[in-house]
C-alpha cells in the first residue's frame, strides 16, 4: 500500500509555478524525508496532501483516499505539525489536547501525550505564554492523538533546540516502530539523515533525486568543500588542484581557491597548490550544504 | 468537500466559545450588557413610579419598556454581533492557527457552522442574563410585567444580534485580510444602521415608477424594502409587542398599522411580524452561506 500518491501534480499561484508536474510516492511504514531549501514548494506539497490547498492539475491520494474529495477522512487518520501554525493563546496546553481527541473521537490521555512531548509540567499553561520550541512540542501531542497511520511533519525541529531535535527524532523512530507511516520535511540535510529510510529531494517544485539515506551520505560526502586563501593563483596552480585525485571541481574566486573533494584530499590539494608555486595564508572546510548535495544529484543532468 | 458532521461542529463550536470567552475584550462587552440593560430598566421604572400619573402608571407595562428599549438594542447588539465576529477565520488564517484546527478531520462547513454556534453562544449568553436580570425591577416598581412578550422581545433580540454574527463571519470567511473582513462587516453595519432610510425612499420611488405601482402596491413594496434591512424589520417587530393594534408612533417612519391597516385592511402574509422574522433570520444564514462559498472554493 502507499501512504502517499501525487501523481503530476501542478501548483500555479498566479503566474508562479510552485509544483511542476510532481510525482511522488510515500510506501506505507516508511520514514520519508522530505528535503529541499526554503520556497522549493515543500510546504505547497503539504498543503495539498492537508487540502489546504488545491492542485491546479494532476492526481494526489493519502492512504488510498482523494486528498480533496475525502479530505475529512484523510485527516481522521493523519497526525499533522504543520508550518507556520499557531496555537490558541488563551486556551492551555491541555486543552489544545482534548480538542483534538474531541475531534478525532478518540480516548487518548492527554496529559500521557503531553508528558511524552516534554510538556509535563505546563500542562495547565495557555499556550500564549509557550516559546517557540514549547508551541511545537505542543503541536507534535496534537499530531500524536489517535495514533495516526501517517505522520505529517512540515520543518518539525523548527524552534527546537538541538536536545529537543534529539527527542523529536526519537518520537518520530516510535511512531515509525509502531507502524506509521512518517512524511517528514525538513531544509536541513542532518535531520533528515537522521532519522529517514528515504529522502526525496525537491528543488524548484521539482523532485530531482529520491535516494536511500545511505545514497544521500555518499552524495554529500562527494561534496566536501575546502576553501584556501592564498597570495593569488594562476591558471597552473588551478589546473594542479584539479589533476589532484579526489578532487572533483575547483575555482578562484579572487585570491580564495574554492575546491570540493571527497575523501581526505584535502593536504594533497593545499601540497599541490604550494607545489605550484602559491603561498597559502589559511584553509578550511565545511561539512557538505543541502546545495552542494543538490549540485552532487543534479551534475549529470547539466 | 462539503460534509457536516454534527459532532466535529459541535467540538468547533465549543472550543471557539471556550476561547472566546476567555478574551477580555468580549468580557467586558458581556459586562457592559448587563449594565445596560439593568440601568434602562431601573430608569424606566424609576422614572414611572415617580413622574407618573395614576392613569399614565396603569397603562405602562413591560411592553411599554421593551419598545422603547428596542430603539437601543437595534443598534447595539447588532454591533455586538459584528464585534463577536468579523475576525473569527480571518484572524486564525492569518496567525496559522486554522492550520492546526483543519489538520482534525474537520471539513470547512463543520468549521463555519461550528463557530457560528460558538460565536452566537458569546453574544446570546450577556444578551439573555442583561435581560433576565431586570426582571425583578418591574415586580419591586409595581408595573406589570408580561413573562411572554418578554421572552419573545429577549429572543427576537438575539435573532437581530445573530444576523451580524453571520455577516461578520461570512465576511470573515470570504475576506483574505483582516481589513476587508472589517469593511464587509462594518459596511453592512453603517447601511442597515443610518443609510437605510436614504435607500429605500428611492428605491421605493423607483420600484414604484418601474412597475407602475399603485397606492397600496408602493405601501407594500416599501415595507418590504424596509424589511430587507433586519435592523428595520427588527425594530417593527419590535413596535408590535404587546399592542398589535394601532400602535402610536411618534417618532420615525409610520408603522404597517398605521400607514397600511387603515386604507387596505389585513396585511399580506409577506408584510405580517412571522414574515418579517423569517426574513431577520435569512441574514443570519445567507451570509454564512455566501462565504463558505468562498472559503470552501481557496487556498489557505
Amino acid at each position: 500500500m502507499t501512504a502517499i500518491e501525487l501523481s503530476n501534480v501542478t501548483k500555479q499561484y498566479g503566474d508562479v509555478v510552485a509544483l511542476h508536474n510532481l510525482d511522488m510516492t510515500v510506501e506505507s511504514g516508511e520514514v520519508y524525508g522530505f528535503l529541499g531549501p526554503n520556497g522549493a514548494g515543500k510546504s505547497t506539497t503539504i498543503d495539498i496532501l492537508l487540502d489546504f490547498a488545491r492542485p491546479t492539475s494532476g492526481e494526489v491520494r493519502v492512504l488510498d483516499r482523494d486528498a480533496r474529495e475525502e479530505s475529512v477522512a484523510v485527516r481522521q487518520r493523519c497526525g499533522v505539525l504543520p508550518e507556520g501554525f499557531d496555537t490558541y493563546d488563551r486556551l492551555t496546553a491541555r486543552k489544545h489536547v482534548e480538542f483534538a481527541v474531541e475531534s478525532k473521537g478518540t480516548d487518548d490521555d492527554p496529559v500521557a501525550l503531553l508528558e511524552r512531548v516534554g510538556l509535563g509540567d505546563a500542562i495547565d499553561r495557555q499556550a500564549g505564554g509557550f516559546s517557540k520550541g514549547m508551541t511545537q512540542r505542543l503541536a507534535l501531542a496534537v499530531a500524536l492523538v489517535g495514533e495516526p497511520e501517517l505522520l505529517v511533519l512540515d520543518e518539525p525541529s523548527t524552534g527546537l533546540d538541538p536536545n529537543g531535535a534529539r527527542e523529536m527524532r526519537t518520537i518520530v523512530r516510535e511512531e515509525a516502530d509502531r507502524g506509521a507511516t512518517v512524511f517528514f520535511s525538513s531544509h536541513v540535510l542532518g535531520q533528515v539523515e537522521a532519522v529517514c529510510d528515504r529522502v526525496g529531494i525537491l528543488r524548484d517544485g521539482k523532485l530531482v533525486a529520491v535516494d536511500s539515506v545511505e545514497g544521500l551520505r555518499e552524495a554529500s560526502d562527494t561534496g566536501t568543500r575546502l576553501e584556501i586563501e592564498t597570495d593569488g593563483v594562476d591558471d597552473g596552480a588551478l589546473a594542479a588542484v584539479r589533476e589532484t585525485e579526489g578532487v572533483s571541481e575547483a575555482r578562484a574566486e579572487g585570491s580564495l581557491v574554492i575546491a570540493t573533494y571527497a575523501g581526505d584530499a584535502k593536504m594533497d590539494v593545499v601540497n599541490a597548490l604550494e607545489d605550484a608555486g602559491a603561498d597559502v595564508a589559511d584553509f578550511a572546510t565545511s561539512e557538505a550544504s543541502l546545495e552542494d548535495v543538490f549540485a552532487a544529484y543534479t551534475e549529470g543532468e547539466r | 468537500m462539503t460534509s457536516l458532521d454534527p459532532d466535529s461542529v459541535r467540538a468547533v463550536a465549543r472550543k471557539d466559545f471556550e476561547d472566546a470567552v476567555r478574551s477580555r475584550a468580549l468580557l467586558v462587552l458581556g459586562g457592559v450588557f448587563v449594565v445596560f440593560f439593568l440601568a434602562a430598566a431601573f430608569f424606566f421604572t424609576d422614572l414611572i413610579g415617580t413622574a407618573g400619573s395614576q392613569e399614565q402608571q396603569s397603562q405602562l407595562t413591560s411592553n411599554s419598556f421593551l419598545r422603547s428599549l428596542s430603539n437601543v438594542t437595534r443598534l447595539l447588539v447588532p454591533l455586538t454581533g459584528a464585534v463577536v465576529a468579523y475576525a473569527s477565520v480571518i484572524r486564525e488564517r492569518e496567525s496559522g492557527s486554522l492550520k492546526l484546527l483543519l489538520s482534525l478531520p474537520h471539513s470547512r462547513l463543520d468549521v463555519l457552522v461550528g463557530k457560528l454556534l460558538g460565536r452566537g453562544a458569546v453574544l446570546t449568553l450577556p444578551v439573555v442574563f442583561g435581560l433576565l436580570v431586570a426582571v425583578p425591577l418591574f415586580p419591586v416598581a409595581g408595573i406589570s410585567f408580561d413573562a411572554g412578550t418578554y421572552l419573545f422581545f429577549t429572543a427576537l433580540t438575539v435573532l437581530v444580534g445573530l444576523t451580524f454574527v453571520g455577516i461578520g463571519l461570512g465576511a470573515s470567511a470570504a475576506a483574505t485580510t483582516e481589513r476587508r473582513a472589517v469593511v464587509g462587516t462594518f459596511v453592512p453595519y453603517v447601511v442597515f444602521s443610518l443609510l437605510w432610510g436614504q435607500i429605500l425612499n428611492r428605491a421605493t420611488q423607483r420600484l414604484s415608477e418601474a412597475l407602475d405601482l399603485q397606492q397600496q402596491g408602493t405601501l407594500e413594496a416599501y415595507f418590504l424594502l424596509r424589511a430587507l434591512n433586519p435592523l428595520a424589520a427588527y425594530k417593527m417587530v419590535a413596535s408590535n409587542v404587546g399592542s398589535p393594534e394601532a400602535q402610536l408612533q411618534l417618532f420615525g417612519p409610520p408603522s404597517r398599522q398605521q400607514a397600511y391597516v387603515p386604507q387596505f385592511g389585513e396585511l399580506p402574509w409577506y408584510l405580517t411580524d412571522g414574515a418579517f422574522i423569517v426574513l431577520i433570520a435569512l441574514w443570519v444564514i445567507i451570509p454564512v452561506a455566501v462565504g463558505y462559498l468562498v472559503f470552501e472554493g481557496s487556498d489557505l
